[in-house]
C-alpha cells in the first residue's frame, strides 16, 4: 500500500474500532484484565497489612530493596513495583486477554455475533501459542527499554538533554518492536498459526505497512503520556498532596492503558483482517470491509 | 446435569478451602511491619504539617500547632517505649521505637516553646517526663539517648537544678564513648563536648574553684581520649577540644601548646586554617602579640584565600591596618573580601562595614555614608545592613547638617518599613522593628513610636522585651502623649501577661500613681 493507502486505512481501522467501542465490543476481557492490574495495584498498594505484610512485602523488599517498604517510599517505589507485577500479568493474563478481544473484534468485523464466552474459550484454546508470542514481545520490549539506562545511564547527570533524547528514541523504538509484533495474536487466533508463523506473519505484515502499523501502536500511547508525566513527578505528588495519591495516578493510568489497549487491539484487528483478506484467515469471511482508497 | 454441578461446587469448595488457608496462614505473622507502616505515616503527617508551618509561619496559628503536638501525643499513645531491644529485635520494632522518640523530643520542644508563664510549670514537667522517657526507654539509641540526656541537663540547668544537670552530663560521658564505632574514625561531637560544657557550667555560674578542679578533670579526659584514639578523627577532635578548653579556661600558654600539638599532629588542608585563626586571637586579643598574630593571619590569608577562615583573617588585618591609621590598605584588603565572598551574606557585610567605618574615621563623609547607603540596600536583614541607616543620621548630625539628617531618618523609616514588610516572621523583622522605634522616638515622631511599641509587643508576645516594648509605649503615652487612659489600657497588659516580669512591678506601680 502506498502512503496514502496506509493512512486511509490507519483511520478506517479506527473509526470501525470506534463504532466497536460504541457497542462494547471486545470490552470484557480487557476490563478484566484491567481488573486484575488494578487488584494487583491494590495488593501493591496495601502491602503492610495483613495478610500481604507476610506475602507481599518479601517479594516487594526482594525485587526493590528495604527503602520499598517504608512509608512514604513505598509510593514512590509503587510504579516500579506495580510495572514488575504488570509484566508477569501482562504475559499470563494479557495475552490470552487479548487474544479473547482480537477473536469478539474479528466477529464483529466480519458481521458475526461472537459471544465473550466464546471469546474466552478460543483464547484459552490457544492459550499456549498465545502466552510464548507474548513472552517473546515481552522480552524484547524489556531488553530494548533498557538500553538507555544500561549504555547511556550515566548521562542523566552529565547530559540530562542528551540522555532525555536517547530515551525518546528508545521509547520510539519500543513503539517499533510493539509494532512488529502486534500481528502475532490476530495471525495466532484468526490465522490459525503457530508461534512462529504468526510472529513471522506479523513482521512481514508491519514491514508491509510501515505507517499503518507504527501509527495503531504509537498513537494511543499519547493518552499514556499525561499519568507518565505525573509518575515522573511522584515526589512533588507525594510532598504537596500525600503520598497515597500516586496510587490514585496509576489507577488513572490502568484506566488510560486499557483505552490504548483497546484502540491497539481493535484497529490492529481491522486492519489484519484488511490485509491478509486475500490469505484466506479465518473470520474475514463475512464481511472484510475496506477502506476507501481512491488510488485504487 | 446432577453430577456437573456436583462436580463444579465441589471443585468451588476445595479452591474456596485452600485459598482460606493460603490467606489464614500468609495472616499470621507481619505485625510489626503494619506497626512500623501506621508509625511511619503518622509521623509523615505530622512532619508535613511542621514543613508547611516552617515554610509558611502564617498558618503556624495556635489551633495549627495544638494539632501538631495532638499528632505527636498520639503517636506516643500508640507507639509506647520498647519492653526491650537487641541484636534479635526485628528492625521494624527499633524504626517504631525511633518513631516514637523522635515524637517525644518533638513534643518536648513545642511545649517549651509554646509554654506560657501560666502553663510553664506544667510543661516543664511534661518536657521532663518526655525527655526521661526517651533517655531511659530508647537508650539502645545513642542519638537519642544523647539528645534527651542533653536537653535534660540543659532543662535542669535551667530550672536552678545545677548539680542534677552536671549528675546528667557526667552520666552520658559514662555511658557513651566519644567514637560512634570502634576505630574512632566517627567522633561523636556532642560527647566530645560534653567535658568542656560541664566545666563552663561552673565557670559561668561564678563557681571558680569547682571550675578549676572539673577543668582539670576536662584536660585528662581530653588527654585520655586523645591517646585512646591516637592516629584517629575522634583523637583528632579530642586533641583540638582540649585546646578549645584551655582557651576557655584563659589558660593561653597551654592553649598555644596544645593546638601547635595538634597542628603537628593532625594539621593538613581541611584544620589548618582554623588553629591558625585560634592562634592569631590568641596572640593578638589575649596575648596582645600583634606581631605574632598578623603573621597568622597572614599565613593563612596568602596560603588559603578562598576560605572563609581567610575572610576573617583579611577582615582583622584590615582591622589592624585601621588601628595603624593604614586606611588605603584596610579598605584595599576589605574590597578584596567582597570580591571573593559577594555572595556570603555575612562576611560581605561585615567587610563593607569596615570599609564604611575606615571613611568615617578618616572624616571622608561622603564616601561613608554612600558605603552605609549601599551596606542598607544589599544586605538589609544583616546586623550590620539594619544599623546602617542610623550611622548615617548620625553622621549628619555629627555634621551638624539637621535638615540632611531629617531625611535621612525619613529613609531609615522607609528602609525598615521594607524590611518588615519583606521578611516578616524572620528575626529580621524584630530588628527592623526595634531599630524603627529608635527612628521614630529619634523623629519624636511619638504616637507612631507608641504605636510600634505596642504593636511589636502583640505580635512577638513571647519576646523578652515585649513587656519591656509595652512599659516604653506607656510611658510615651503619659510624658509626651498625655493620654493616660492608653497608658493604663498597655500597663495592665504587662500586669496581666507578664506577671513574672520585672516590668509588672513596675507597672502595677505606674497604675496606681495614674490612679492618684
Amino acid at each position: 500500500m502506498d502512503l496514502v493507502q496506509q493512512f486511509n486505512a490507519l483511520i478506517w481501522s479506527w473509526s470501525e474500532t470506534l463504532s466497536a467501542l460504541r457497542r462494547r465490543v471486545g470490552l470484557q476481557p480487557l476490563l478484566i484484565y484491567a481488573a486484575a492490574q488494578l487488584a494487583a495495584l491494590a495488593i501493591l498498594a496495601f502491602f503492610a497489612y495483613p495478610p500481604f505484610a507476610s506475602t507481599v512485602a518479601p517479594l516487594i523488599r526482594w525485587r526493590l530493596g528495604e527503602a520499598a517498604l517504608h512509608y512514604p517510599t513505598c509510593f514512590l517505589a509503587l510504579r516500579a513495583s506495580f510495572g514488575q507485577a504488570d509484566v508477569v500479568l501482562s504475559v499470563l493474563l494479557g495475552g490470552v486477554a487479548s487474544a479473547a478481544a482480537v477473536w469478539l473484534f474479528s466477529s464483529y468485523y466480519t458481521g458475526g455475533d461472537g459471544r465473550v464466552r466464546d471469546g474466552w474459550r478460543e483464547a484459552f484454546g490457544r492459550y499456549a501459542p498465545v502466552l510464548l508470542a507474548a513472552v517473546v514481545a515481552m522480552v524484547l520490549v524489556q531488553l530494548v527499554s533498557r538500553v538507555p539506562t544500561t549504555f547511556w545511564g550515566h548521562w542523566a547527570d552529565e547530559r540530562p538533554m542528551r540522555f532525555r533524547l536517547v530515551r525518546m528514541a528508545a521509547i520510539a523504538v519500543v513503539l517499533a518492536v510493539q509494532g512488529l509484533f502486534v500481528y502475532a495474536i490476530p495471525y495466532i487466533m484468526l490465522g490459525g498459526r503457530r508461534v512462529g508463523g504468526a510472529i513471522g506473519g506479523s513482521i512481514a505484515l508491519a514491514f508491509k505497512n510501515p505507517v499503518t502499523t507504527y501509527l495503531i501502536v504509537a498513537v494511543p500511547t499519547v493518552l499514556e503520556l499525561l499519568p507518565a508525566w505525573l509518575t515522573r513527578n511522584g515526589a512533588t505528588i507525594a510532598t504537596r498532596f500525600a503520598p497515597e495519591g500516586l496510587a490514585v495516578v496509576l489507577v488513572v493510568w490502568v484506566i488510560v492503558i486499557l483505552y490504548t489497549s483497546y484502540f491497539t487491539l481493535g484497529a490492529a484487528t481491522r486492519f489484519f483482517l484488511y490485509a491478509t483478506q486475500n490469505e484466506g484467515v479465518a473470520g474475514t469471511a463475512k464481511r472484510p470491509g475496506r477502506p476507501e482508497t481512491g488510488g485504487e | 446435569m446432577r453430577s456437573y454441578r456436583y462436580r463444579a461446587t465441589r471443585r468451588v469448595a476445595v479452591l474456596a478451602l485452600i485459598g482460606a488457608l493460603v490467606v489464614g496462614l500468609a495472616g499470621c505473622g507481619g505485625e510489626e511491619l503494619t506497626q512500623r507502616y501506621r508509625a511511619e505515616r503518622m509521623a509523615w503527617q505530622v512532619r508535613t504539617l511542621e514543613r508547611a508551618m516552617a515554610e509558611n509561619p502564617d498558618i503556624a496559628t495556635d489551633e495549627t500547632v495544638a494539632k501538631v503536638m495532638d499528632a505527636h501525643r498520639e503517636i506516643i499513645e500508640r507507639f509506647p517505649p520498647p519492653t526491650s531491644i537487641d541484636d534479635t529485635t526485628p528492625p521494624e520494632v527499633v524504626d517504631v521505637a525511633r518513631i516514637s522518640a523522635a515524637s517525644r523530643l518533638a513534643l518536648a520542644t513545642l511545649l517549651m516553646n509554646r509554654a506560657t508563664p501560666e502553663t510553664a510549670d506544667e510543661s516543664l514537667r511534661e518536657t521532663m517526663g518526655l525527655l526521661e522517657s526517651v533517655r531511659d526507654g530508647y537508650s539502645f539509641d545513642r542519638t537519642l539517648s544523647i539528645d534527651a540526656g542533653t536537653r535534660l541537663a540543659g532543662l535542669r540547668e535551667m530550672t536552678g537544678d545545677f548539680s542534677g544537670a552536671i549528675d546528667e552530663l557526667g552520666d552520658l560521658l559514662d555511658r557513651w564513648p566519644p567514637a560512634i564505632d570502634e576505630e574512632g574514625d566517627a567522633p561523636d561531637m556532642r560527647i566530645l563536648r560534653l567535658p568542656l560544657r560541664r566545666a563552663t557550667s561552673y565557670a559561668v555560674r561564678g563557681m571558680p574553684d569547682q571550675a578549676e578542679r572539673v577543668f582539670r578533670e576536662v584536660h585528662a579526659t581530653y588527654e585520655s581520649w586523645a591517646s585512646t584514639w591516637a592516629g584517629t578523627p575522634t583523637g583528632e577532635a579530642a586533641l583540638r577540644m582540649n585546646a578549645d578548653a584551655y582557651t576557655a579556661q584563659g589558660r593561653w600558654v597551654e592553649a598555644i601548646a596544645v593546638y601547635e600539638e595538634f597542628e603537628a599532629t593532625y594539621g593538613d588542608d581541611a584544620n589548618r586554617p582554623s588553629t591558625w585563626l585560634a592562634l592569631a586571637e590568641i596572640y593578638g586579643t589575649r596575648l596582645q602579640d600583634e606581631r605574632t598574630s598578623r603573621e597568622y593571619y597572614e599565613r593563612i590569608s596568602e596560603s588559603y584565600p578562598e576560605t572563609k577562615s581567610a575572610a576573617t583573617a583579611d577582615v582583622a588585618l584590615a582591622l589592624l591596618d585601621i588601628g595603624d591609621g593604614r586606611h588605603e590598605k584596610a579598605r584595599e584588603r576589605l574590597t578584596s573580601v567582597i570580591e571573593r565572598f559577594g555572595d556570603e551574606e555575612s562576611i560581605a557585610a561585615t567587610a563593607k562595614q569596615h570599609r564604611a567605618a575606615s571613611y568615617e574615621i578618616e572624616g571622608r563623609w561622603d564616601s561613608a555614608i554612600a558605603e552605609y547607603s549601599a551596606l542598607a540596600a544589599e544586605f538589609p536583614t544583616t546586623m550590620y545592613g539594619l544599623a546602617a541607616p542610623l550611622r548615617i543620621v548620625n553622621i549628619y548630625d555629627g555634621m551638624g547638617e539637621t535638615a540632611a539628617g531629617a531625611t535621612a531618618l525619613d529613609e531609615a523609616v522607609m528602609s525598615y518599613e521594607r524590611v518588615i514588610r519583606d521578611f516578616g516572621g524572620t528575626p529580621a523583622e524584630m530588628a527592623a522593628r526595634n531599630y524603627m522605634i529608635q527612628t521614630r522616638v529619634r523623629q519624636e515622631a511619638w504616637s507612631d513610636a507608641a504605636s510600634l511599641l505596642s504593636e511589636t509587643a502583640s505580635r512577638f508576645p513571647e519576646a523578652q522585651a515585649a513587656a519591656g516594648m509595652l512599659m516604653q509605649a506607656a510611658d510615651i503615652y503619659v510624658e509626651e502623649l498625655s493620654r493616660p487612659d492608653l497608658a493604663r489600657e498597655l500597663l495592665q497588659a504587662v500586669v496581666e501577661r507578664y506577671p513574672e516580669h520585672d516590668a509588672a512591678e513596675r507597672a502595677a506601680g505606674m497604675l496606681e500613681s495614674l490612679d492618684e
